[in-house]
């Protein structure tokens, strides 16, 4: 049986306590995790802020883009409080590089 | 007769006015309150369940470093606080889980860490009426001030590791108190259901009473369910938009509803204020239900003299914990048969705290 090898734990005790023992839990049982997210209708990758020492992999412009395309969807779906919400986030990050464009 | 003395102290260490939930917020007729949770281990150590006591001292002697020489900051060890102390801190919804230790901002407590429960770290804020972005920035910035203290565990592939599989991803998960008893009475409350459940949100009554016309069954948690599905601002702007949708149905159907109903609102108002100023001993939930009552009755405007943020502060002011500390720091004067309880003196005590509120309330429409 997959046994995690930092805190002993197995996958059957982390489902009947519903307590995951530490972050190498995460590695040793990852397929299982997904199975378990995805039963609750969680799937597709993170897309959240990471610690400082992960995040550098992310642009402004990957934002920036991610932020347009969310705005777009939200004015589709007629939800423009959530539209409204973003519009605001995506005038702060365009702001942002100008700024930095006119300090360059 | 019990004395009456002057009861509108939140706590020993804060103006009552300080606390965040005496201050006004956006939208606070319908929105009692926003608060968001972020949780977070220490790279170095397992999560809590697997932790020994040694390490258990190691992550709240890491976190109380953390904290040291941060203005404003209170830290407590909650093996030394009393009960009556813990409780304070349960009924200001600081302490909602066994944990070795509460670090307090004390400027106004509105932003708290827990430490050891069931993660490492849980860092809440709270903010008066809807303001998700504003809840959502303090709890951000006191991770941020952690983070250049402590290594938190994190995969690209997770985002940040909890002991619960629903936590991790943001860690961040958002609550809404609302008051709705429009959608309530009106007979509406099952299409909010609908619309909350299909944004995958959750809503939870605050209180569970049987009795149709008790107002506390009016108050309402919609909260996030989830922390790994889009980012942070996906996850705050998913619950602002619904509240607000709510928010826009109560008052239109508030007016709507009375309108129609004079003599139900009428009736259901003039109950409860025969309650509060006829009881000698009210129940905390009998509290609740009237505080409800009359703040519905003053969006009806059926009457005036105090505010929403007076009765969403009143909430908090008839708990046990702050009647209780009322009780051990004041000299009160109770009746004979209410000096022997201290349950029955906490009772009484409500009562007067209510009493003391309403004093200033005129009828703006004639109620006899």
């Amino acid at each position: 049986m997959k046994c995690c090898s930092v805190c002993g734990s197995t996958f059957d005790k982390i489902v009947k306590s519903q307590r995951i023992g530490c972050a190498e839990c995460y590695y040793t049982f990852a397929d299982e995790f997904r199975a378990t997210m995805e039963s609750y209708g969680i799937s597709g990758e993170y897309k959240g802020s990471l610690p400082k020492r992960l995040k550098g992999y992310r642009s402004i412009l990957v934002d920036r883009m991610t932020m347009q395309i969310k705005l777009e969807e939200a004015v589709a779906a007629e939800d423009y409080e959530k539209a409204a919400l973003y519009r605001d986030y995506l005038k702060v990050l365009n702001h942002g590089t100008e700024t930095k464009d006119g300090q360059q | 007769m019990a004395r009456k003395q002057k009861t509108d102290s939140s706590n020993s260490k804060n103006d009552s006015s300080d606390i965040w939930f005496a201050q006004s917020g956006k939208y606070d007729d319908v929105v009692i309150s926003t608060r968001a949770r972020l949780v977070r281990n220490l790279a170095d150590f397992p999560f809590p369940v697997k932790m020994s006591d040694d390490d258990r001292r190691r992550v709240q002697s890491l976190v109380y470093d953390a904290f040291s020489g941060a203005e404003e900051w209170r830290f407590l060890d909650l093996s030394q606080v009393s009960e009556p102390g813990k409780q304070i801190l349960r009924d200001k919804n600081i302490l909602d889980e066994d944990c070795g230790a509460a670090v307090i901002n004390y400027k106004d407590e509105s932003t708290c860490c827990l430490v050891n429960g069931i993660e490492h770290i849980k860092i809440i804020s709270f903010n008066s009426g809807l303001d998700c972005e504003k809840t959502m920035e303090k709890v951000y910035k006191t991770d941020e001030f952690l983070q250049e203290k402590l290594q938190f565990a994190a995969s690209i592939d997770f985002g940040y590791l909890t002991s619960q599989i629903k936590d991790c991803g943001t860690g961040l998960k958002f609550s809404v108190r609302v008051f709705i008893p429009s959608i309530v009475l009106s007979g509406q409350f099952e299409s909010t259901v609908a619309l909350v459940r299909s944004k995958k949100l959750s809503i939870k009554p605050v209180f569970k009473s049987e009795q149709i016309a008790d107002f506390s069954n009016c108050l309402f948690d919609i909260g996030t369910t989830s922390c790994a599905e889009g980012t942070e601002l996906d996850q705050m702007a998913g619950i602002h938009s619904v509240v607000s949708v709510i928010l826009k149905t109560e008052r239109k159907i508030r007016s709507e509803f009375a309108d129609n109903n004079p003599t139900v609102v009428l009736n259901f108002f003039k109950q409860s204020w025969a309650r509060a100023m006829y009881s000698l001993l009210l129940s905390y939930e009998e509290a609740v239900s009237i505080i409800s009552a009359v703040k519905w009755g003053l969006q009806l405007k059926l009457i005036k003299g105090i505010t929403e943020t007076e009765l969403n502060s009143l909430y908090y002011r008839v708990k046990d914990g702050h009647l209780k500390y009322l009780c051990d720091s004041y000299a009160f004067t109770f009746e004979d048969d209410v000096k022997s309880s201290v349950a029955l003196q906490i009772k009484r005590l409500r009562t007067i705290v209510i009493q003391q509120a309403f004093e200033g309330i005129v009828n703006e429409k004639p109620v006899s």
